[in-house]
């Protein structure tokens, strides 16, 4: 039943994600697809808690319909304006057998991903216990979430699609979330596709396959790296969807609307761009304004933060010590994807700076907000930054399969070797 | 041609790095991680998934009853007996098991509680009765 109910899903996505943006075709349209309209979905049901309606099937497949003709109608108006665009590479037979490997990837992740329920600690801790308490409750407890232990402040848009999936299945089973988690990972490598050769998914297929069942890495990383990526390929306005969506998955996807934004302006050298963003910052606010309102807490924020930095500062060994020896996982790969940066150096300011910029933020934007931990650094430290990092793979390797595929292949006039992205309004 | 080399070895190198082969050995029989304790208080830096699932199926099925037993909105004290008794991975998974009852944290005592979910430990309380027993557990219930 999951299987089919995101199929829906996705086909739910299409006509909005037509209406964001009517020039998307093949892979990067079915995966902004899903993305989309998992998210949407999960926001109208964030709605619905508001306004105190009751979620039951019919209550939230009602409530999908207006957003769904309101696009289809805006799609098919814009599919007459915009001309098709598709970067996929299609060159000869090989984009095929790369693309075969990387359905191989994804094969081996769905037996991962649905061969045990979801016993991580942060989904029963966070990101399940929140939503099996929603849905008994029949909508967002307020109440709970003032009243509960578990990161209050940490946004919805998770445990609302976990929700949407045991509303409109009639039960809850945690046993399936596993594929949810399959649809957002193939979702990301199918962006990837659409905006890059098959060998540069390659590279970007595992790292886009969040290895944590039950938490919100999946969602971040996939909303981040695809905003990104969008950003990359001048499509701001898709893009700064993506990042609201980053942030309504992680708090770290605040930080990365404003590290995109910072990017965005060293990069394009200008305001407009930036201030094209509006869309994410639109897309979070009634989050942060439903956290200012219910003054949930953050525990990074209590007592003095500043005063925890400084102290951290303040002992410049003890700290480069405690972030040192918190490797993260898959050490090499983040070993060779540095190595590949510094080696194409010349080449990544060149043709991917707005890129480079934005990991290189958002890995500081990672890091920085531990030395305000209230806990021992080194024991924080050591569970967060093996886990975080995951959440910049994708457009990490992303960055140095492209700074490597002009060496790799000679260029064909098919799109296999594109031209460097310019950053635009559309 | 050095360059090419080159850039295919560490193509090589990115791709090697990044590949997950436990998730790729999946592919092969019998399609799910070996069978593996999990660590002490479920303790990891690693997914979980790929261990064994650290509640014990006794401890999963004495939640299960405590629901059963108790209503929704009933504020409930879990007092276990060790390696339990802390504010580690089982209270967060009895949070989980047990939703719609507010799990008082452990340092609060029960003085709060509408119920007493009691797991393998000697205990009792003035205020409260026993309503129902099942191997290494029991749930206390306040009297009136």
């Amino acid at each position: 039943m999951t299987p089919l109910v995101l199929i829906a899903v996705f086909l739910y996505g299409i006509p909005i994600a037509l209406a964001v943006d009517a020039r998307l075709r093949g892979a990067a349209l079915a995966g902004t697809s899903f993305l989309l309209g998992i998210g949407t979905i999960a926001l109208h049901m964030f709605t619905l808690s508001v306004l105190r309606i009751p979620w039951t099937r019919t209550s939230v497949l009602l409530a999908l319909a207006p957003l769904f003709i309101l696009t289809t109608i805006l799609a098919k108006r814009r599919a007459w304006l915009q001309p098709a665009h598709s970067r996929e590479g299609r060159a000869g037979a090989m984009p095929y057998v790369v693309d075969l490997i990387v359905l191989v990837a994804l094969v081996a992740y769905a037996i991962f991903a649905l061969c045990r329920p979801p016993y991580e600690w942060d989904f029963y801790g966070i990101w399940g216990l929140k939503a099996k308490w929603f849905f008994e409750a029949g909508g967002v407890d307020w109440t709970f979430l003032r009243t509960n232990t578990s990161h209050p402040d940490y946004p919805l848009l998770v445990p609302l699609m976990f929700d949407f999936l045991a509303v409109v299945t009639g039960g809850w089973n945690d046993a399936a979330f596993g594929w949810l988690y399959i649809a957002i990972g193939a979702s990301l490598i199918a962006i990837v596709r659409g905006h890059a050769p098959a060998l540069v998914t390659l590279a970007a297929a595992f790292p886009a396959l969040s290895v944590w069942i039950g938490h919100a890495e999946g969602a971040v990383m996939a909303y981040g790296c695809a905003g990104l990526l969008f950003l990359r390929a001048g499509s701001i306005r898709t893009g700064a969807i993506f990042l609201g969506l980053a942030a309504w998955s992680k708090n770290e996807g605040l930080a990365w609307i404003v590290t995109a934004a910072l990017a965005l302006l060293i990069a394009t050298r200008g305001i407009r761009k930036v201030l094209a963003l509006w869309p994410a910052v639109a897309l979070i606010s009634p989050w942060l304004i439903a956290r200012s309102v219910l003054k949930l807490p953050t525990d990074l924020a209590q007592g003095s933060a500043l005063q925890r930095i400084l102290e951290h500062l303040r002992d410049p060994v003890t700290t480069f010590n405690a972030l040192w020896s918190a490797t993260p996982d898959q050490p090499y790969f983040w070993l060779v994807v540095a190595l590949i940066v510094v080696l194409y150096a010349r080449r990544a300011v060149q043709r991917e700076q707005f890129l480079l910029l934005a990991l290189l933020l958002q890995s500081a934007a990672l890091v920085v907000p531990l030395l305000a931990t209230p806990f021992d650094l080194g024991g924080h430290a050591s569970f967060a930054l093996n886990r975080i990092p995951h959440q910049l793979a994708p457009a990490a390797a992303f960055l140095a399969a492209m700074l490597l595929t002009r060496d790799l292949s000679a260029p064909s006039p098919s799109g296999e070797s594109l031209p460097p992205p310019r950053p635009s309004t559309d | 041609m050095i360059r090419r080399v080159a850039a295919a070895l560490l193509f090589a190198a990115l791709l090697a790095t990044g590949a997950r082969l436990p998730i790729l050995r999946l592919l092969l029989p019998p399609h799910r991680p070996a069978d593996a304790p999990a660590p002490p208080g479920a303790l990891h830096r690693w997914p979980l998934r790929w261990v064994n699932d650290p509640t014990p199926p006794e401890l999963v099925r004495f939640f299960a009853g405590i629901r059963a037993q108790t209503r929704p909105g009933e504020r409930i004290a879990l007092i276990m007996g060790p390696p339990y008794d802390n504010m580690g991975y089982t209270y967060w998974r009895a949070s989980y098991e047990l939703t719609g009852r507010p799990l008082l944290i452990p340092i609060a005592g029960p003085d709060e509680a509408d119920a007493i979910a009691v797991w393998d430990k000697m205990y009792g309380h003035p205020n409260f009765g026993l309503v129902w027993l099942d191997g290494k557990g029991a749930l206390l219930r306040r009297k009136p």
